[in-house]
Formats: structure tokens, C-alpha cells, sequence
């Protein structure tokens, strides 16, 4: 009998202490122009749109030499929302790159899994 | 008594652990890893130690026994113990003062401090004993769920989502079905989502999911599930970004070509605690909600069915309150609100809450399966229960309508509710029901 091999875990790099995740909300087709397109299409359209706005923001956060700053940009999704960790002083200049609408703290929160 | 957590710092300890700091040795950076991790620890400990002695607290060991009269007394009015694993120190005191003094003279840039809190779980929804056997379908003839199934409407073609602690896909009760499910880890680095078989960190989400379209128990038999894990079972935390994953998930599945017309539902028997929140962090809490909740309502026609909370009259759990959503409280079967339902006017829009209610107080499902592997069933109360009863009243009607969707969806439930003797405020238009031809009476 062989021993089965397990593929080992991978170790998580430790998010330096003076950065924290920013939801960064950033701008999107509107509804109304999305009005006509079936789900599939708004699914890949909002997807696409995301991406973009997230390489734009790389670049815009390279363009700026912060980098060295910035520790990691969630994948995006079909939502207009990306979550970066990042220090504060990054997330406050995201405020004023194009396409980033507002910039705040991203909660960690517990839930109710409301049982009375 | 006070007390407060000193925990070493992690990025100290890593970096550390990797030889590229020490406390006072910069000089050699090329000795032995451990050695350098372990002069950095007992330089600090040290530190500590000497910090909090000076203050007068006692080191105490975990062998309390071990401590003689004196020293016990001195022990239990201002103490420190040493959690050598963790690098970590509980520091405790019945003078309040005290407390902060020693917060105050510990190093930050060493340790982080972390406050004691006693946490308020959820209490135990288990109501009875824990069974093996079904019993024969539990709902009441004006809930429709019958006369709906007679005439094989079931939930045919129709998507609910479950955002939840999980789902036992090998529950006997849900085995034959096709459930979706992803489990949303934490760090998205290592597995984005994790495609694996249907598990519950909790056994709430199996309840819930047994409710919606449990074989024989369920509103909606026929109705696909996809269930998407985002809590941690031991502190039932989750985060935005979490969740953000996981509704993307469940958006990227009825995107597929074969479920592109197919009318969806998702099921939230969940709320945030938002009251330890400072306020930045709860608007932005709110603004991530909106965002969510208006891409599910407006974009894809989703109808989110979200659960009021537990806490009685008078108060609400977000995203329950927002205008997006079909907020559910609970009734007995008798048509009587349970005491524990939640309700009230929403911060949001100044609208009565809930908008319907659901059966949830002991209402039987399932549980997920023990360790010899037998599937079992127990009866558990809470607006949790009464949603995904809500959830299936939806899944039905869609069924037999598929242009019912998302706000017309939401419309004909409110509209065909079954109205109850009660304020607003606690059943909201009255109990959901299946109508087949939508009519008031059915």
C-alpha cells in the first residue's frame, strides 16, 4: 500500500499591523442602462466593469508609488464594491483616484443567527 | 472583577520568527532562528513582567493550588498569568483604576490589548428532544403548503439561496436534491470558494434548509437549493467582503444559461449585531448593505426574504429593516406573534416592520446527521424558522407562476397574506400563504 500524499495547506501571509480592509465602492453602469440585458449579460457586464475599475486602481496605486502600502485587492465580483487592505493613509488617496465613488472601513461584524 | 487580554504582537512574533528582528541584536542577523525568537519573546516578557510587578500585580500560574494563603489573597486582588503558547498575558484587577494604569504602562508597539469581553450568544433554539423519525407534514391547511402539493406545485424551477452556517447535503431529507453549495473560507487568497460537499458548521443551516425543501417536511420539495457558508461556527462572525463573495457566488449560478428565466429567492435567517459597532464603521456597514441589496433587487431580480431578529417588540436586525428586502416575523399556529419576534418602524424608511410573518415557533426539521451517520430531526422556534417557511410560501408561488419574480413576487405575498389580529408591528399584512390563482381566499 502507497501513503497517500496530502497536499500541505498553504501558509497565509500575516496582514501587517498597520494595514486594515477598506470597501472601496466604485462607479457602475446604472440600472436603467442595464435595463434590456438578460441576467447572464448584466452578470458579465458588472463583472467586467469591476475588473476594469480594479485595474484601473492598480495602476492608479502604482502610478503613485504605493505599492509598498497596499497588501492585497480582494477578487472582484458583480458587485461595484472592492475590498483592499491597505493603510489608512492609501485609503484616504483612493479617494480622489477616477472611478473610486467613496472609500470606508470594512466591518467585521458578528451575525444573529436570530434563534430567540 | 476587571480584567483585560495582552497579546504579543503577531507581526513582532513573525518577523521574529524569521530572524529578521530582534530586540537588541541587529548586529547578527545571520544566528539561529529560534534563538533570535526566543531572546525577542524573553525580552519582552521581561518587559511585561516587570512592568505589571511594579504596578503591584502578582504573576499567578495556572495551579492555583499551588499558591499559599497569602499570596492567594494578594492573587485575587490584582494578578497577571502568563499564557506562554499564546504569548499572552490576562491581566486582572477588582480595582478598575488599576487596569487602566497597567493598560496604559504596557508597551503598544509589544502587545496589543484586548478587553476581556464576556460575549452574549445566542440562546439555545433546541426545543424538545432530539428525534429520528418524521413525522407526517406539519403545516396548517390555510398556509396552502397542501393543497399546493396536491396539485404538484412544489417548487419546480425555482432558485433559493441560502446564506447560511451550511447545509448537510446528506441529511436524508436532502440527499436526493440538487443543493449547490460553496463554502466562503475567510483568507480568499487560498481558496477563493471551496467547492465541496454540502457540511453545516452549526446545524442551523440544515434546519433552515430542511424548512424550504425538506423531501417530506419542506414548503417547497422541488426547489433547487444553493447554500453558501459564510459564519464561523465558534464565534458566528462574519465580514462584508464575505458575504459580498458568497451572494456573488449564488449571482454567477442563476447567471448559467439553464436558470437564466428561473425566478430566484434567497433566504437570510440571519441579522448583524450592530450595537458594538462604532458609528463610521456602522454606516459604512449600512452602505455596503445597500449596495448589496440593491444589485440582488434591481439588477437581477432577486427577492431577499431576511429574518427581523429575536430581540422582541420594538427592535430590528439589519438587512431585515431595509426597504429592499421582505422582512419576516413569527407567529405560533395559532396566528399568535411569538414573544421573542422582533418589529418596529425601520430607521431607513420610517415603514412598520416586519412586512409578513411565517410560522416559527416549534417548527419541526431538520437536524444535521449524527456521528453514526442517521439523519435526525427537532423542533426549534425563531424568525430563522419562520423565514425560510416565508422562503417557500415564495418558491411556491413562483412555481406556479414563473412571472412572479423579485418585487412583483414580494407584492403578491403581501397581497395574498393571510390577515391576522394583530398590530402591524408584529405581523406586518398577516401570515404568507400559497393562493394558486392569487386571490385573498384561496
Amino acid at each position: 500500500m502507497g501513503t497517500k500524499i496530502r497536499k500541505m495547506a498553504p501558509i497565509h501571509s500575516v496582514r501587517p499591523s498597520n494595514m486594515v480592509e477598506f470597501m472601496v465602492e466604485v462607479s457602475r453602469p446604472s440600472s436603467k442602462e442595464l435595463k434590456g440585458f438578460n441576467r447572464a449579460e448584466k452578470y458579465k457586464l458588472l463583472k467586467a466593469n469591476s475588473v476594469k475599475r480594479m485595474d484601473e486602481i492598480k495602476a492608479w496605486i502604482k502610478a503613485n508609488g504605493l505599492d509598498a502600502e497596499v497588501f492585497k485587492i480582494e477578487e472582484p465580483t458583480t458587485f461595484n464594491m472592492l475590498f483592499i487592505t491597505c493603510t489608512p493613509k492609501v485609503a484616504e488617496q483612493l479617494e480622489h483616484a477616477d472611478a473610486v465613488v467613496s472609500v470606508s472601513r470594512s466591518p467585521e461584524f458578528s451575525v444573529a443567527l436570530t434563534k430567540p | 472583577m476587571h480584567s483585560f487580554i495582552a497579546l504579543a504582537k503577531k507581526s513582532n512574533l513573525q518577523t521574529a520568527n524569521s530572524g529578521t528582528l530582534s530586540v537588541d541584536d541587529k548586529q547578527q542577523p545571520q544566528r539561529d532562528n529560534s534563538k533570535l525568537f526566543s531572546k525577542f519573546m524573553d525580552a519582552i516578557t521581561e518587559k511585561i513582567t516587570g512592568t505589571l510587578t511594579l504596578l503591584g500585580f502578582k504573576q499567578v500560574i495556572h495551579d492555583v493550588s499551588s499558591l499559599n494563603e497569602q499570596t492567594l489573597d494578594d492573587a485575587q486582588t490584582s494578578n497577571f498569568m502568563p499564557l506562554d503558547y499564546l504569548g499572552a498575558y490576562i491581566v486582572n484587577s477588582s480595582d478598575k483604576e488599576k487596569i487602566k494604569e497597567a493598560q496604559k504602562s504596557i508597551d503598544k508597539s509589544d502587545y496589543e490589548i484586548v478587553p476581556d469581553v464576556q460575549l452574549s450568544l445566542p440562546k439555545p433554539t433546541r426545543a424538545g428532544e432530539v428525534v429520528r423519525r418524521r413525522k407526517q407534514i406539519p403545516w396548517p391547511a390555510e398556509s396552502g403548503i397542501r393543497q399546493a402539493h396536491e396539485n404538484d406545485i412544489i417548487g419546480k424551477g425555482v432558485l433559493v439561496g441560502v446564506l447560511d452556517t451550511g447545509c448537510d447535503a446528506d441529511h436524508i431529507q436532502l440527499r436526493q436534491k440538487r443543493i449547490d453549495f460553496r463554502y466562503v473560507p475567510h483568507h480568499s487568497e487560498s481558496d477563493n470558494l471551496r467547492e465541496v460537499r454540502g457540511f453545516d458548521v452549526d446545524g442551523h443551516g440544515t434546519h433552515v434548509c430542511g424548512i424550504i425543501a425538506g423531501r417530506h417536511i419542506g414548503v417547497a420539495p422541488g426547489a433547487d437549493l444553493m447554500v453558501v457558508s459564510v459564519i464561523e461556527s465558534e464565534t458566528l462572525k462574519t465580514s462584508l467582503s464575505r458575504i459580498y463573495r458568497g451572494l456573488d457566488w449564488i449571482l454567477s449560478q442563476i447567471s448559467r444559461e439553464e436558470s437564466i428565466n428561473k425566478p430566484v429567492i434567497v433566504n437570510m435567517s440571519l441579522g448583524f449585531i450592530t450595537e458594538h459597532l462604532k458609528n463610521k464603521e456602522k454606516e459604512s456597514l449600512m452602505v455596503g448593505i445597500r449596495g448589496l441589496l440593491s444589485t440582488l433587487v434591481e439588477d437581477y431580480n432577486v427577492l431577499p426574504v431576511v429574518a427581523i431578529g429575536n430581540e422582541g417588540p420594538g427592535n430590528m436586525r439589519a438587512p431585515g429593516y431595509f426597504p429592499e428586502t421582505l422582512s419576516v416575523g413569527a407567529v405560533n399556529f395559532n396566528h399568535e406573534p411569538a414573544c421573542f419576534s422582533g418589529g418596529g418602524q425601520s430607521p431607513i424608511d420610517g415603514k412598520m416592520q416586519p412586512n409578513i410573518v411565517g410560522y416559527g415557533v416549534d417548527i419541526f426539521s431538520s437536524l444535521e446527521r449524527d456521528k453514526n451517520n442517521r439523519s435526525s430531526y427537532i423542533c426549534m422556534s425563531g424568525t430563522s424558522m419562520a423565514t425560510p417557511y416565508v422562503a417557500g410560501i415564495a418558491a411556491l408561488c413562483a412555481s406556479a407562476d414563473a412571472n412572479l419574480q423579485g418585487e412583483a413576487l414580494r407584492q403578491h405575498l403581501l397581497n395574498t397574506a393571510l390577515p391576522l389580529q394583530a398590530p402591524a408591528d408584529r405581523a406586518g399584512a398577516g401570515l404568507a400563504r400559497f393562493t394558486e390563482n392569487g386571490n385573498k381566499n384561496p
